[in-house]
């Protein structure tokens, strides 16, 4: 599925700087299903990354005042944060419980869609690198450029590009095995 | 070869994103199509997959806590960090505006025993010398009782004479105030004398008799150290001291009624 962009105004950023409630609500708003997908897709449960994804915006406020750079980089290296303490806790294991299983998208028949589930894309991305990971979820899920996931990983072109290989080369791994 | 397969799946990718299909896009790579393909459909098939529900309660729960968070950032910093309840935990208060008040209330007196403490040995000139002076002024405010006066007055007529011979060691003269306020405190207890029972009046009369003794006797032996210029002043006061001591003997021996000033009468020296 195509994402729209995340795309921060200046204004509203500046605004959200200065505590504007409005503002803030706008970038919730904005960065919240962002936010999310970055949590659920990195071995979390649904509720533990809607709760994780709060506690993002919970820190946004506190340290907003002194934000520099590229918001979603910014906003990423929170998450980043605060996974690790999430993992930290809770030991990296994940058990699926059958009520945050996905329904399977249906077409207009009501037949199953022959595309991937997004709890199969998380089950995948449960054996690649941390970093592989990452540049799935950024490159390929949320429809960044190769020079936007580099500002957010704070890496170079070049070693996103051949992260990018790595990842899809260990996913077709991945599905060769399981064939 | 590597670096070169990443750019060419990179450069597929962004075709791809175009909308050109997979096998059109590798026909400009033969040699990396078998490889490439596998790729890029993995890639295409994770775009295309649909993205987990979000729940419309989850973003409302968000935008809550961050309007509690917010409202809890425009408060003080003080307020923030410290809630009213630890307060009360710290003084086991029922209030937490009764543990404040008490708080402020040491504070300010544990200010106020500090500078009375420290301002006990100034002299004339250092900053905490008014507290001294306002201090013994509050605690005369507050004594009600008669005898109680005269024992502070004449306390604080020794206190100025000790001032007085510390303050011409260390600047080399003589502090007129000082001397002044010697004589006036000493005056000062004849005024409560009176209000006296008659064992207890000759009792004051006694030390009071005493104490313009001593006070000539340090006069006089201050005589060779204070300078010429003040001479005059320091002479004036041994003679009121001396007049003062005579006439106290009088009182004691009866020969002059207690309520009767003469020479404690204030005047300049």
């Amino acid at each position: 599925m195509k994402l729209e962009k995340l795309v921060i105004e200046e204004e509203v950023l500046e605004k959200a700087k200065q505590l504007e409630e409005t503002a803030l609500s706008i970038l919730v708003k904005k960065c919240y299903p962002f936010v999310f997908r970055y949590f659920y897709y990195r071995s979390v449960t649904r509720e533990d990354a809607e709760d994780l994804a709060s506690e993002v915006f919970v820190r946004v406020v506190s340290s907003i005042k002194g934000q520099r750079g590229y918001f979603p980089a910014w906003l990423i290296s929170i998450a980043r944060n605060l996974l690790t303490d999430y993992y930290r806790k809770r030991g990296r294991s994940r058990e699926t419980s059958l009520e945050e299983i996905e329904e399977p998208s249906l077409d207009s028949d009501g037949n199953e869609k022959d595309t991937l589930h997004p709890d199969d894309i998380r089950k995948m991305l449960d054996m690649i690198t941390e970093e592989q990971k990452e540049v799935i979820i950024l490159r390929f899920i949320e429809g960044n450029t190769n020079e936007e996931v580099a500002k957010t990983m704070n890496k170079s072109i070049g070693a996103i590009k051949a992260l990018q290989f790595r990842a899809l080369t260990a996913l077709r791994e991945i599905l060769k095995k399981e064939e | 070869m590597d670096g070169q397969i990443e750019r060419i799946l990179d450069i597929c990718l962004e075709k791809m994103e175009q909308g050109i299909p997979v096998d059109e896009v590798l026909m400009e790579y033969p040699q990396y199509r078998e490889e490439l393909k596998e790729l890029l459909t993995i890639a295409k098939d994770i775009e295309n997959a649909p993205l987990p529900r979000l729940r419309d309660e989850a973003v409302t729960s968000c935008l809550v806590k961050v309007h509690d968070a917010l409202q809890l950032q425009k408060k003080p910093v003080w307020r923030a960090r410290l809630p009213r309840l630890q307060w009360s935990r710290l003084f086991y208060f029922p209030s937490p505006a009764w543990a404040k008040a008490l708080a402020f209330v040491l504070i300010i007196s544990l200010f106020f025993w500090g500078a009375v403490n420290l301002s006990a040995d100034s002299l004339p000139g250092d900053p905490l010398y008014p507290i001294k002076l306002a201090t013994e002024k509050v605690r005369c405010f507050l004594t009600i009782e008669p005898e109680g006066k005269a024992k502070l007055r004449l306390a604080y007529s020794e206190e100025r004479t000790q001032e007085l011979v510390r303050y011409l060691d260390e600047k080399g003269e003589l502090n007129i105030r000082v001397l002044q306020a010697m004589l006036d405190e000493a005056a000062l207890v004849m005024d409560n004398i009176p209000r006296l029972p008659k064992d207890k009046g000759i009792v004051y009369c006694l030390k009071l008799e005493q104490l313009c003794t001593f006070q000539k006797e340090v006069l006089e032996g201050l005589k060779s150290m204070v300078p010429l210029t003040q001479r005059q002043e320091l002479d004036n006061a041994i003679q009121i001291c001396q007049h003062r001591h005579e006439w106290m003997g009088k009182v004691i021996r009866n020969e002059v009624p207690i309520g009767e000033w003469g020479p404690f009468v204030p005047k300049e020296i």
